[in-house]
């Protein structure tokens, strides 16, 4: 077939190439060079489909005359039907006579093509798509178009490569911004510092993570996990691994069944990814600590004395690898003065040293007790350990201090029931903290808890209110004092009416004051006299 | 949230609900103690696990006893097996 008019040479013009690089979409770009390439070989449809080497498929990106194949998201398995051979044997393939030959993609049968010619996009030897057009009636592809096709899908390849992976690079800061660790909560009593480090230039993101979220009753989950591998794929997988977790701890299921739910979760989702995971329930009120492991490193305890050891543990078995595994829980003790660090590998493994001694350098930084000022204790322990330039794994590194509660504290609560039970708990370990004993601690939280559903009452609005209980004592009392900004009811059809006289039985006075702009109830309790 | 245990003893429906019952849980609450009635006339709530109630849970605990219409009020007892000792016999709280 004639190919006059010279414009096989001008197919895969440089300035293709070139202009390329500024364009925001490799849509465009794809649907121009198409455009050109199906003008230029008289063909009646043209499209490429980019190689997903990860799943080994081809999935149709643009197209000219064909525009349904993209829109329908046609895949075509590698070395199968067309594009597949394409790809897989990396040469043009030329179909004469479509109805003789095997074809994945059944629009290109219902579109009544006849024939198709078909090169493979190459970058240093690498096949990253097919590109493919195709005629209504049948037609020979002589050499002079199959050349005048290749060099166009030559010189078009480096720009298609080089726009999947700024587009690429695009999705990944939009989703790096989604898997960097959830913001650690505010909790009196509690220092939380952590270090958050992937491997590598470029993507900073990994298979580590560590995390931290209230349970019922003022408890909160403290987790460290490790996916297998790096870089994005480990990120997806943790990512995955990291709601499930949170969704089965937010359901209140015992640590053991958490993880035993997780790993019957990850086999099932067939990632092909195993983990290691640490979950820990830590119980401030009590100052206990409830562990399950799943193949990962012991946790490591610093005492108030600043002695430092590695927790003993029940270990399980790494998550994804086989379904139906136990997890037993292990109880420790964490009175205030305490601190606990939870870690990954990538913080005491180094290439040519065993486990043993990586872990004794962990557990020496942790006892050193030259902190620089106003240094946390993650970064304490992370600087005396390893510089950002020597680090070959991920790392996440989690720590946990246990601190007395000031003599005097305020919370900023949010305007919502389901802070109550937190609030209870928190004023408990403060009360406890004074020297208020069970009746009085337990007759002071309840009428402030009270007060606070009042408050959370007074809220109006959708929008998110808050309500402040300021916690403060001297030598005769405590008072707990709990305002917020809305006005005052007397009674609420729900409940409430019964919450004034309830706060009057439970401690030695309840005011409360009503002004414009907002109620303040002053709840007070005597000081036995050995707390004085 | 509500983390309410249920199981029948004899026939007779004892619940047993979460550490806290307060404002935040109450309404919950009282609908699954609702349904887990299922038309007996007696129910037993274990209460040994519950530290807090609030007003809200008072409130919603004797609003129950309306809403199911129990023949009788709300008795309390020292522990489970003397709760289903009392109505067992049916000779009252």
């Amino acid at each position: 077939m004639d190919n006059d008019g010279g414009t096989a040479e001008d197919l895969g013009h440089p300035g293709t190439a070139e202009r390329t690089l500024d364009y925001v979409s490799l849509e465009q770009m794809l649907s121009d060079l198409l455009e050109r390439i199906r003008s230029s070989l008289q063909a009646d449809t043209a499209a490429v489909l980019l190689l997903d080497a990860d799943r080994g498929v081809l999935v149709a990106r643009a197209a000219r005359g064909l525009e349904e194949e993209v829109r329908q998201g046609v895949q075509v398995p590698l070395a199968r039907g067309f594009a597949g051979r394409v790809a897989s044997q990396a040469r043009p393939i030329v179909i004469e006579d479509l109805s003789r030959a095997e074809v994945v993609n059944p629009i290109l049968r219902q579109r009544g093509i006849r024939s198709m010619l078909g090169v493979p996009v190459q970058v240093d030897g690498r096949v990253i798509a097919v590109m493919h057009v195709g005629t209504l009636q049948r037609r020979e592809f002589g050499e002079e178009d199959i050349s005048a096709m290749q060099r166009a899908a030559d010189r078009a390849a480096a720009a298609i490569d080089s726009a999947q992976l700024s587009e690429q690079r695009a999705v990944t800061e939009i989703m790096q911004r989604t898997l960097l660790p959830y913001a650690l909560p505010e909790v009196p009593g509690v220092r939380f510092s952590a270090k958050y480090l992937p491997a590598g230039s470029g993507v900073k993101i990994g298979g580590d993570w560590y995390d931290v979220l209230p349970l019922d009753n003022g408890r909160l989950a403290l987790v460290i996990g490790d996916v297998v591998g790096r870089g994005v794929l480990a990120a997806a997988v943790m990512s995955e691994i990291r709601t499930a977790l949170r969704a089965y701890l937010a359901e209140g299921h015992e640590l053991s069944r958490v993880m035993a739910l997780l790993n019957d979760l990850l086999v099932s989702m067939g990632r092909g990814r195993s983990a290691t995971a640490a979950i820990f329930d830590y119980d401030l009120e009590r100052g206990e600590l409830e562990a399950v492991y799943a193949g990962h490193l012991p946790a490591l305890l610093l005492t108030a004395g600043g002695e430092a050891r590695f927790l003993e543990q029940f270990q399980g078995l790494p998550l994804g690898i086989g379904i139906g595994q136990e997890y037993i829980p292990q109880h420790y003790p964490f009175p205030v003065g305490s601190s606990l660090l939870l870690y990954t590998d990538g913080l005491v493994e180094r290439r040519g040293e065993s486990i043993e001694d990586g872990l004794e350098r962990l557990r020496t930084a942790a006892e050193s007790p030259a902190r620089e000022d106003d240094a946390s204790l993650a970064d304490h322990v992370y600087r005396g350990l390893l510089d950002e330039s020597t680090l070959e794994d991920d790392v996440a590194l989690l720590a946990i201090e246990s601190l007395p509660l000031q003599r005097t504290m305020q919370l900023t609560l949010k305007a919502d029931t389901s802070e109550l039970a937190w609030l209870r708990r928190t004023l408990g370990r403060w009360l406890a903290g004074q020297g208020i004993q069970e009746e009085d601690l337990f007759g002071m939280t309840l009428a402030a808890s009270e007060a606070a559903g009042n408050a959370i009452e007074h809220a109006y609005g959708p929008h998110e209110a808050t309500f402040t209980v300021l916690c403060e004592r001297d030598d005769e009392e405590v008072r707990v004092i709990v305002r917020d900004e809305g006005s005052w009811r007397e009674s609420h059809p729900y409940g409430r009416g019964r919450g004034i006289g309830i706060m009057r039985a439970l401690v030695d006075s309840a005011e409360v004051e009503r002004g414009e702009r907002g109620t303040t109830v002053t709840l007070r309790k005597q000081l036995p006299g050995d707390a004085r | 949230m509500s983390r309410l245990q249920f199981e029948r003893v004899d026939g007779v429906p004892v619940a047993r609900p979460s550490e806290d019952i307060d404002a935040a849980n109450a309404l919950v609450l009282r609908d699954e103690l609702a349904t887990s009635l299922q038309g007996a006339d007696t129910l037993v709530l274990d209460l040994g696990a519950t530290r807090y109630v609030d007003s809200a849970g008072i409130d919603m605990l004797f609003r129950l006893a309306q809403i199911v219409a129990l023949p009788s009020a709300v008795a309390i007892h020292e522990t489970v097996e003397q709760a289903l000792g009392a109505v067992s016999p049916r000779c009252g709280a």
